[in-house]
């Protein structure tokens, strides 16, 4: 069973933690709750640092809530990427389209201004 | 899909049966009704004619008596001989002038006044009644009453003579009886005769329809039998050669499939026979392309390692082709496996081959063979040519293209070893950016829509312009140049390319394997550490657990380790999804292949439908419709993470993948490389 995801409410956006393994299997879950904050109009910060594994669904995820967010003008940020993450995203040099925070605190600083 | 009702079939014997059985009957019918009134009829005007004319009879019988003094003596006799003789009259009498009876059968009326019924009705008048004569009904009896007169015309009296109107019904019921059986016996024969007539002409139908049906279910072995004169004759024999000509129509359907199935299979083989990949040999780089013009080819190219490390490479062709090429090349393969490592020149194996060939080879058929042997620590070539083309060899250091020929004459062209003296081996040294290209007819006899052949030089030409990028740039050159000679025309002839690069720079590259991923198969399950998954995607799960219990995985940094893993899982997944369609009942085999240089080597195995992976072109993620759509990922961790990956689908032991990672040594050089 895939781990479920942490919602809370930040300073200036929603906040979304991802534990364990972000594959096929966990990618639904992550993909709905973006589209209902992006709906409900909100900014939005996904953690990755507690994410063990990152398969290609989960990259292509990443990218497409991303590009989502953009096209609805609103803003995300992807915070403290664990080292798996970071390999398979640098890998595919995939930095200029996701946007990296070193911590949560530097994206709530981010989407402020 | 709608079921095709069954037609519903009129018999048409019974439609012309019923239809000959109508009119007749109707014919016989109607012919009796119009008998019967026209019987009854002339029954009617007979009946009342014999009435009248005993009437008339009577009373001119009566004329003496009249005239007499005692009529009554004679006329009473003879009423009473009338009535005897006609016992259905029930009035007999004659009177006088006056009324009075004179004559009767019963004595006792006479005397007696009579008259006639005042309400007599007339009967419409055939009989042409004589003035004074009555022919009337009354009530139930019909009368007939006739003046007695005498010769001079006097009126004496009149003679009645009367029948009940039942007798004559009577007559004429017993008269429509005896017609209606007639015609009762008259309708029988109507029904029947027609029936049985038409039944027997038309019964050849009946056999018709049973073999027309028979051949409609398929049976088409037996023939119609009918001996009939008429057109249904025909019509049975015309039936017949029509079912011998589908049966045979059928043979041939069948003799094509399995001329098809064959082909099938004969293709199969070659594939089977053709390495797959490209190899590389040291600093060689060893690519081949074939294209069979037909479905099968008649020439075939092989590279594979040999004893001692050295690589083979052999290009052949074969006269003929369709299914007797591709046996003989499968042959002429066979052959050479067997023999190529006990002998180290090129030309001895030849003639070994040529000598073994021989025998089984029909006259007139021959193979010619291009062999080398390329020795991966050095930059030598060692080959021979039994009767092939003439060897491309382009130079970098001049960028030139030579052609060398050779005066080898084919295997298989002369019987009794006449081979040997002319076969000779040949080295060439090539240097870095080197390019060798051996091929077939078809590709330098290529003709184009004004019947000039491509030839040499202009194959020379196309691959010196290409030679700089390789071997794949070498090819797609030819094959694009020979495309646009022909104008995408269909090729005449097999066409088969193996380009021989030395690279330009020193590349500590190794032969990963070379067509033979299946002897990496033999050495991964003797040596290797294995994971066995069902084919279901949480199952892939336990790969990175397995991984770190790999004793070699200790030795990776956790990036290197990361990398690994993933790649691995998105092969596996690949194969799940696409292979076996997530069957948990099957299952694919991984394995970390032990290699004596320290590469970092995995192959997965599994028996799911071969898939064609789309091409690994480079996604352009700058695209934000490509950023949206977020696939094609893993195609592209797997291109990126690894030296080479490749896809060897259909072997005897099912899909094999190979992936090569860079090793640690290669990654400091990369890191140090700027």
């Amino acid at each position: 069973m895939p781990e479920p995801l942490e919602v809370v409410s930040g300073a200036h956006g929603v906040i979304v933690r991802v534990t364990g393994r972000l594959d096929a299997k966990s990618v639904p879950a992550l993909l709905a709750r973006c589209a209902e904050v992006r709906a409900n109009g909100g900014h939005l910060i996904v953690n990755l640092s507690r994410v063990e594994f990152i398969a290609s669904s989960g990259v292509g995820t990443l990218l497409s809530v991303a590009e989502e967010f953009r096209k609805a003008g609103r803003r995300v940020r992807f915070a403290s990427p664990s080292a798996p993450v970071l390999s398979v995203i640098q890998l595919l040099n995939l930095e200029p389209f996701l946007p990296i925070d070193a911590s949560e605190q530097d994206a709530e600083r981010a989407l402020e201004a | 899909m709608t079921e095709r009702k069954r037609k519903v079939v009129w018999s048409i014997r019974w439609i012309v049966a019923g239809a000959a059985v109508l009119l007749t009957a109707g014919a016989v019918l109607s012919v009796g009704a119009v008998a019967e009134r026209n019987t009854r009829k002339a029954l009617t005007a007979e009946i009342e004619t014999r009435l009248l004319l005993d009437a008339r009879t009577l009373a001119l019988a009566s004329t003496g008596a009249m005239l007499g003094d005692y009529p009554e003596l004679t006329l009473h006799p003879l009423a009473k001989e009338l009535l005897a003789r006609q016992p259905e009259l029930d009035v007999v009498v004659v009177t006088d002038i006056r009324g009075v009876v004179q004559g009767h059968p019963d004595v006792r009326s006479l005397g007696q006044s009579y008259a006639l019924p005042a309400r007599l009705r007339p009967i419409e008048d055939p009989h042409r009644l004589a003035p004074g004569e009555t022919l009337g009904e009354d009530g139930g009896t019909l009368l007939a009453a006739v003046p007695v007169t005498h010769p001079d015309g006097r009126r004496l009296g009149l003679a009645v003579v009367g029948m009940p109107r039942s007798y004559l019904d009577g007559v004429i019921t017993d008269a429509r009886r005896q017609q209606v059986a007639l015609l009762a016996l008259f309708l029988g024969a109507a029904v029947l005769v027609p029936l049985v007539l038409v039944s027997q002409l038309l019964r050849p139908i009946a056999t018709l329809r049973h073999g027309i049906e028979r051949i409609g279910r398929g049976e088409l072995d037996r023939p119609l039998v009918l001996r009939d004169r008429t057109e249904l004759g025909l019509l049975a024999t015309a039936i017949n050669q029509m079912a011998g000509e589908l049966k045979q129509a059928q043979t041939n359907l069948v003799e094509r499939e399995r001329l098809a199935h064959e082909m099938e299979l004969a293709q199969r083989i070659q594939r089977s026979l053709l390495p797959k990949g490209t190899a590389r040999a040291g600093a060689f780089v060893i690519q081949g392309y074939h294209r069979p013009a037909a479905e099968v080819g008649g020439d075939c190219y092989d590279v594979f390692d040999l004893q001692g490390g050295s690589v083979g490479v052999v290009v052949a062709d074969v006269a003929g082709k369709g299914l007797a090429g591709c046996l003989v090349m499968s042959m002429v393969f066979s052959l050479l496996r067997a023999y190529r490592d006990s002998v180290a020149s090129p030309a001895s194996l030849l003639i070994q081959v040529d000598q073994r060939l021989a025998e089984m080879l029909e006259p007139g058929s021959f193979v010619t063979l291009f062999y080398g042997v390329l020795d991966p620590n050095g930059r030598r070539l060692t080959y021979a040519s039994a009767g092939h083309n003439p060897l491309l060899q382009y130079r970098a250091r001049d960028r030139s293209v030579t052609q060398i020929a050779t005066r080898g004459i084919p295997v298989g062209a002369i019987r009794g070893g006449a081979i040997a003296s002319t076969l000779e081996d040949r080295t060439l040294e090539l240097e870095p950016g080197d390019v060798l290209v051996q091929y077939t007819d078809g590709v330098n006899e290529t003709t184009n829509a004004r019947g000039e052949q491509f030839g040499l030089d202009r194959l020379g030409r196309t691959v010196a312009a290409a030679a700089g990028g390789g071997t794949s740039s070498v090819i797609d050159a030819i094959v694009a140049a020979l495309a646009g000679w022909t104008d995408q025309a269909p090729p005449a002839d097999d066409e088969t390319i193996l380009v021989i690069a030395q690279q330009a720079k020193e590349d500590p590259a190794r032969i990963l394997f070379s067509g033979d991923a299946e002897e990496l198969l033999r050495r991964a399950r003797t040596r290797g550490l294995t994971l066995a998954l069902p084919a279901r995607m949480d199952a892939l799960e336990g790969i990175g657990a397995w991984l770190r219990t790999c004793p070699p995985a200790r030795a990776l940094p956790e990036r290197d380790f990361t990398l690994l893993a993933t790649t691995l899982y998105e092969v596996c997944a690949n194969i799940v999804e696409h292979g076996y369609r997530e069957d948990p009942s099957r299952s694919l085999d991984l394995w970390w292949v032990p290699d004596d240089r320290g590469e970092t080597l995995f192959l997965v195995r599994d028996d799911g439908a071969p898939f064609a992976p789309d091409a690994a072109a480079d996604l352009d993620f700058g695209d934000p419709r490509v950023r949206s759509k977020g696939r094609g990922i893993g195609l592209q961790i797997i291109r990126r993470a690894t030296r080479q990956a490749a896809y060897v689908p259909g072997t005897r032991e099912g899909n094999l993948t190979v992936l090569h990672f860079p090793s640690q040594r290669e990654e400091a050089q990369r890191a140090r490389t700027p």
